[in-house]
């Protein structure tokens, strides 16, 4: 085979591979930002931590909060929900952000395999 | 009064002529327990299987490992099934999942988490889980290494069927509703033929998926209500049996060869770093059984 051609599918194995292991590590991420609280299960994102943030912020103590499943669920204690919250996320993200790098510096897919 | 006490894991084990089911057991059991804090494992089995478990591995590891052993004998119903290893080998062997459902009362635990021995548990996903009121939980969804779409016989029983759920990993407690969810599982059981009319699936093989399927569907109401917990909509994460272990860094670290579905021959590497993983060539989670061990072993010696 032409050693040009040979790269070029060589480069695009290696686009397919990285494509695949980002999403493999979205996904990861997704998992670990799942919350299950109070019989609900809770996406620790940023748009439920800054609202749980606002209610406590309003005086808030508890409160009712839908859940991804659509279920109205009874937070007693927003407070702790919102460590909850903040707990999952920051795990999450520094996993993603340590995963993210290691893949980012791999240049071909033996690296990337740790082969 | 229940006289089962505390949380614990149990798996059933059959072995066939052409698959050593204790290998998957004990790969299975190692990794449950240095992911979910020493839990305790409970191996439901046969005296063959013992016999051979006994014969074929030191008993350190299986004691190490299996904190109960129940000898519970399963009668013999013919149950081929075609397994496959990579796109290009086939082979059958027999499938004996006919008392699976009978876990309820087996189980010494209060909370149990029941796995198939071909599910490796790599982080602490599933603790939650024990801490929480749900009477039964399940994977409603799945999907394939390489960020695959299951076939689509996994997602419903039929083009028009009901939701497909998996009897891979079944969480339960001893409440009244769990109990009801295996009376259903073991009616589907013993009218498997007028199920699979009813259902339209196909009635050759005798799938647990397909009985927890309908009861998932009857105790969430006949649609898709969430009675059933489906562990907060994490799907499970498939090997496909015609995909590879290529390399295993770590025991949390696996490097997969993965099919192409249209075009069998093309191949793709993938990587899984702490995921839990459903195994489902059996043969590669075999070849790769010496390894493994090995390095639960170097483990145990740092």
């Amino acid at each position: 085979m032409d050693e040009r051609l040979e790269k070029a599918l060589e480069f695009a194995n290696y686009r397919i591979t990285l494509g695949n292991q980002k999403r493999t590590l979205k996904q990861r991420t997704q998992v670990l930002q799942t919350v299950h609280y109070s019989k609900g299960v809770f996406f620790a994102d940023h748009v439920t931590i800054s609202f749980v943030k606002t209610l406590l912020d309003s005086g808030k103590e508890n409160s009712i909060l839908v859940d991804t499943k659509d279920n109205p669920i009874l937070i007693e204690d927003l407070k702790e929900f919102l460590d909850t919250l903040i707990s999952s996320y920051t795990e999450a993200m520094n996993e993603y952000k340590a995963q993210s790098d290691k893949i980012k510096k791999a240049r071909n897919i033996k690296s990337l395999m740790d082969w | 009064m229940s006289e089962k006490k505390g949380n614990g894991i149990c798996m059933f084990c059959y072995n066939n002529e052409q698959l050593d089911y204790i290998k998957f057991a004990l790969i299975a059991a190692r990794y449950a327990k240095r992911s979910m804090d020493n839990i305790d494992v409970t191996l439901i089995t046969d005296d063959g299987t013992v016999s051979w478990m006994e014969q074929s591995h030191d008993q350190e590891l299986i004691e190490k490992t299996f904190d109960q052993v129940l000898i519970k004998p399963v009668e013999y119903e013919s149950n081929p099934r075609k397994h496959m290893d990579s796109p290009w080998t086939e082979f059958n062997a027999q499938f004996t999942n006919s008392n699976k459902h009978m876990v309820y009362e087996y189980t010494p635990y209060e909370r149990t988490l029941l796995i198939d021995t071909d599910y490796l548990i790599t982080n602490n996903f599933y603790n939650y889980i024990f801490d929480t009121d749900e009477p039964i939980a399940l994977h409603r969804y799945a999907q394939y290494i390489g960020n695959e779409m299951p076939y689509t016989n996994e997602i419903h029983l039929n083009d028009a069927g009901i939701n497909h759920w998996w009897s891979t990993i079944v969480y339960f407690d001893q409440s009244e509703q769990s109990k009801l969810f295996f009376d259903i599982w073991e009616h589907v059981k013993d009218h498997w033929e007028y199920y699979s009319l009813l259902y339209q699936y196909p009635r050759q093989l005798f799938r647990t998926d397909f009985c927890v399927s309908i009861a998932c569907q009857m105790m969430n109401g006949f649609n898709n209500d969430n009675f059933v917990h489906d562990f907060c909509g994490t799907p499970l994460l498939n090997m496909d049996q015609k995909d590879d272990i290529a390399k295993i860094n770590a025991l949390n670290d696996y490097v997969f060869l993965k099919h192409d579905r249209v075009e069998q021959w093309k191949n793709i590497l993938c990587r899984y770093t702490d995921q839990n993983l459903h195994i489902m060539n059996k043969r590669a989670l075999d070849r790769k059984f010496p390894d493994i061990i090995d390095m639960f072993k170097a483990g145990e010696n740092v």
